[in-house]
């Protein structure tokens, strides 16, 4: 034998304190992020999904589940739904029609398109059971967002949706290693715009709701870079698909347009076309699945005073689009067209 | 398969367990075929090439020693004519196959541009030839193993498959360490026992590596602004400053890490690899910054091109002092080594600069006074002081075409000048900032104690506790995701 | 050749043309290089000095700083190879 191994008990001490160490350390450091006010020193946990705002959504969803507040629903989509949806609003105008309360929780995603919202609903259904997800969308919805490419190969969105990885199973178990994510991504900005807006999602209120206010003047030169389509995508009915394929979990879907500020959409060349596009699209998945669309962009329901720009509500509009929200849901549970499930517990 | 990516450690781990129940014999074809797998993993051409590669200066050698036994020792060595020739024409067809490798794609342009000014299509997708991954380095070894087989430095008893191995052995198939053949050759059929010692520096010398290359170099690689190599222009001079030292720590710790893993890795199978990497940082001179730098690359060049180049001159005016014969080896051997980088201009400015600058230290070497050593000199000295000003010159102004092309490395020195304004932007430095912290504390250490694996002769429960850390950095390391800009639009 | 003749030989040529000092009192187990008296390039003129003057030629990879740091391991390299 030329070559010939020989090993010496003992052997791998170090290597066995070591492990001990480092079970130890991990313990004390899962023990201090968990004590209150040092959270709160910190910034709000990441993902590893490339988006902030994602994160943000998920840090105050979990805040108010870990409350013991049971969320009735959680409205997720793009920008729009993060500043045009005021879920306080909505629990107004539902419980002055129906007398019960109802909670809602706003997850507007900035960017975030149809895949995104698919791959969040599954994640948010499975670890928050809520009553009813409404997607809020539109068809500038039609492609796919920025950040979905992101968030659908997550780790911890793949681990959720039984995919198993170990970044996925310790994202979604440690709170130290969350907070790593985040505080690592902040130290790796390196300019202050991207850092500016990697700060911005920290005004979002504890319900998701981050409004705007007053207006900011825009160029409608920019809506000739429309992200719309005159052909429906199949990554976008596929992504409705398994929206809806939610319901097998005690959830009711909803889907809401989001609309456009109406000086807007009337300008926009072509705006009328995409949009039926993407309704007949939408509507053809929906066809006998129990689910509705509510149609928005021809009700005109937010003034030209309410908007932020051309697409995003400011505040004043938010209230008024969701206290519309919140009476119709109101009146479809109450006629029965709508019907919401009892639904379990919302605490994972 | 990557040597940091877990599918090597699994890779590893399999060889090692077949290696140690299989009998001596079979050890070393276990090896090279662990090691052609490898190879295949990143191209099957690639192991076609080496294997070519490997028979040619099988039989090559077989001639060379023949024609050797066949001539009797004359005096000096034994060095004939006719053996001479022989031996030079084997180096020239391992460095014509190199070049065609490493040309191809710079003549084929060359070529396509010829062809397309005639009208002919564009064909040139069907001659596209890629560089076998590796083939610098094995070239050198092959070369490596002719010259020793002309000096009689290698065993009689070497075979085929001893030279296939020596070529292909996977741990420095990528990247090295270049070994000569005459001293790793021996090794292969030594009879080692590996014991605790040997395992646990092995292991050492991975962490070590996986440090450098995951918490250091990779960190630090991903924080370099992505245009700072094409248009240095935009940056102030305190961040070309700033930008280079961590891409010149960047690239340190990855070729030390490398290196670190391929010897551990090789140290748990008995084969004991050459150094690279001695903390080269802490040199006085630049010529002794070549002695710690790539050593197996600085060595080959100084034992198969300065050395016998060196020797070739002195022949003629044997004058240490006689400035052609400092001047040209130094020159022609930093110019090859600049060349074996990367066919461009670039490199051959670089190499010759540092060509240049080496000659001048040598210059000033031999004309000092009668029996100074630098080294006792106390470090304010001005001619201390005086060397390590040189080092500045050398980072800042020689080193820079290795890494710019001839018109941004203009450009680069003329910013460093002139661009002091406006001032940097520090936000990006923070995390650059914390990865020298362990980059520092590594090399510091090991330089103080002159031991790489200093380390193990610490206090067990202290090695417990970097242990512990080195996992912990490791992990967190690959989990430093930067946040891309283009979530980040705002509004 | 006496193993003497051939240090004092290798003495003088280093004194006087690598250490640039005829008078140096240089000891036969002095480190050379490791103590930067020389540095390791001189080590092809030991070489050349070597062929021309003793008629033995030492390989480039024996001319190493590990193997000719001493006038005590030059001479010694030296006497193995030398003619009869």
């Amino acid at each position: 034998m030329e070559k010939s191994i020989h090993i010496n008990r003992p052997f791998g001490k170090v290597g066995l304190w070591a492990c001990l160490g480092l079970l130890l350390f991990i313990g004390a450091a899962e023990a201090v992020v968990h004590i209150k006010p040092v959270q709160a020193q910190l910034l709000a946990p990441g993902t590893a999904n490339m988006s902030r705002s994602f994160d943000i959504q998920l840090d105050r969803l979990n805040a108010r589940v870990e409350q013991g507040e049971r969320i009735d629903c959680i409205f997720i989509g793009s920008s729009r739904v993060l500043h045009g949806v005021d879920p306080n609003a909505i629990r107004k105008a539902y419980s002055n029609i129906t007398g019960s309360d109802f909670k809602c929780q706003n997850f507007g995603v900035l960017g975030m398109g149809m895949k995104g919202s698919a791959e969040t609903a599954g994640l948010l259904a499975k670890l928050y059971h809520p009553r009813l997800i409404i997607i809020g969308t539109g068809f500038m919805d039609i492609g796919v967002g920025l950040p979905d490419n992101a968030i659908a190969e997550s780790p911890i969105v793949r681990y959720n949706s039984g995919d198993f990885n170990f970044d996925g199973w310790i994202t979604s178990s440690s709170l130290a290693f969350r907070d790593y994510l985040a505080e690592i991504s902040y130290l790796a900005i390196d300019n202050a715009h991207t850092q500016n807006d990697f700060l911005l999602y920290n005004s979002t209120k504890p319900d998701g709701f981050l409004p705007l206010n007053g207006h900011k003047a825009d160029n409608l030169q920019n809506w000739n870079n429309l992200n719309a389509h005159n052909k429906i995508k199949t990554v976008f009915t596929r992504s409705v698909k398994k929206i809806l394929a939610l319901k097998k979990e005690n959830t009711q879907i909803l889907f809401i347009e989001m609309p456009l500020r109406t000086s807007t959409f009337k300008a926009v060349p072509h705006a009328g076309g995409y949009r039926r596009v993407f309704e007949d699209g939408i509507n053809s998945v929906l066809q006998n699945s129990g689910s509705q669309m509510w149609l928005t962009q021809d009700l005109n329901i937010v003034p030209e005073s309410g908007w932020y720009e051309s697409n995003h509500m400011n505040v004043d509009g938010a209230e008024t689009f969701s206290t519309w929200v919140g009476e119709q849901l109101g009146q479809a549970v109450k006629d029965g067209s709508l019907i919401l499930p009892e639904g379990s517990q919302t605490n994972p | 398969m990557s040597i940091t990516s877990l599918a090597f450690a699994g890779f590893v781990l399999a060889v090692l367990m077949l290696y140690y129940v299989l009998p001596g014999k079979s050890q070393k074809f276990l090896l090279l075929a662990a090691s052609y797998i490898f190879y295949i993993s990143w191209d099957w051409r690639f192991a076609i090439t080496l294997a070519l590669v490997t028979v040619f200066n099988f039989f090559f050698s077989r001639s060379l020693r023949q024609l050797r036994s066949q001539e009797t020792a004359p005096s000096a060595g034994g060095r004939s004519k006719k053996g001479k020739r022989l031996l030079w024409l084997g180096i020239l067809i391992n460095l014509a196959a190199l070049l065609f490798f490493k040309q191809s794609g710079f003549f084929l342009h060359g070529f396509q541009a010829l062809l397309s000014r005639l009208g002919f299509p564009n064909q040139i997708g069907i001659l596209e030839i890629l560089l076998p991954v590796g083939m610098s380095f094995y070239i050198l070894q092959a070369i490596s193993f002719l010259v020793d087989t002309y000096q009689n430095q290698i065993p009689a008893t070497v075979n085929f498959m001893d030279l296939a191995l020596y070529l292909a052995y996977f741990p420095k198939l990528l990247s090295g360490p270049i070994e000569r053949a005459g001293s790793f050759l021996p090794k292969l059929s030594e009879r080692v026992v590996v014991d605790n010692q040997r395992i646990t520096e092995s292991i050492t010398r991975i962490l070590i590596g996986l440090v450098r290359k995951i918490v250091i170099a990779d960190v630090l690689a991903a924080r370099i602004p992505a245009n700072f190599f094409s248009s240095p222009s935009t940056f102030s001079s305190i961040e070309l400053i700033f930008w280079w030292i961590a891409y010149i720590i960047s690239l340190y710790n990855d070729f030390a890490g490398y290196t670190s893993i391929a010897r551990g890795v090789s140290g748990l199978f008995g084969i004991e690899l050459s150094p690279n990497f001695d903390n080269p940082f802490f040199s006085t001179s630049i010529t002794e910054l070549w002695n710690h730098w790539h050593m197996s690359l600085s060595q080959w060049l100084r034992n198969y091109v300065y050395m016998p180049l060196s020797r070739y001159m002195l022949r003629f005016n044997q004058s240490g002092r006689y400035l052609p014969n400092i001047i040209v080896p130094a020159l022609v051997t930093m110019v090859l080594s600049g060349l074996w980088h990367g066919e461009s201009w670039n490199f051959v400015l670089w190499g010759a600069l540092m060509g240049i600058w080496i000659a001048a230290e040598r210059i000033r070497t031999v004309y000092r006074p009668a029996g100074e050593n630098l080294a006792n000199l106390p470090p304010w000295h001005p001619r201390r002081i005086f060397s390590w000003a040189g080092f500045l010159i050398v980072i800042f102004l020689i080193a820079i075409p290795f890494k710019f092309d001839i018109a941004n490395s203009i450009v680069f020195w003329r910013s460093l000048v002139t661009n002091w304004f406006p001032p940097p932007s520090l936000l990006g430095w923070r995390l650059p900032l914390i990865a020298f912290i362990p980059a520092i504390f590594i090399d510091w250490i090991q330089f103080g104690k002159h031991d790489e694996l200093i380390f193990i002769r610490w206090k067990p429960i202290v090695q417990s506790v970097l242990l512990a850390l080195c996992v912990l950095l490791i992990f967190l390391a690959f989990h430093a995701e930067p946040p891309q800009q283009f979530i980040y639009q705002g509004f | 050749m006496e193993l003497k003749e051939i240090k004092d030989k290798l003495k003088t040529f280093i004194c006087k043309e690598l250490l640039n000092n005829p008078t140096y009192p240089l000891q036969d187990e002095e480190p050379l290089i490791t103590s930067g008296l020389m540095d390791s390039f001189s080590l092809a003129q030991i070489g050349v000095f070597t062929e021309i003057q003793f008629n033995v030629y030492i390989p480039d990879s024996d001319l190493t700083v590990d193997a000719m740091n001493t006038v005590n391991q030059m001479a010694a390299r030296i006497q193995k190879d030398l003619p009869a």
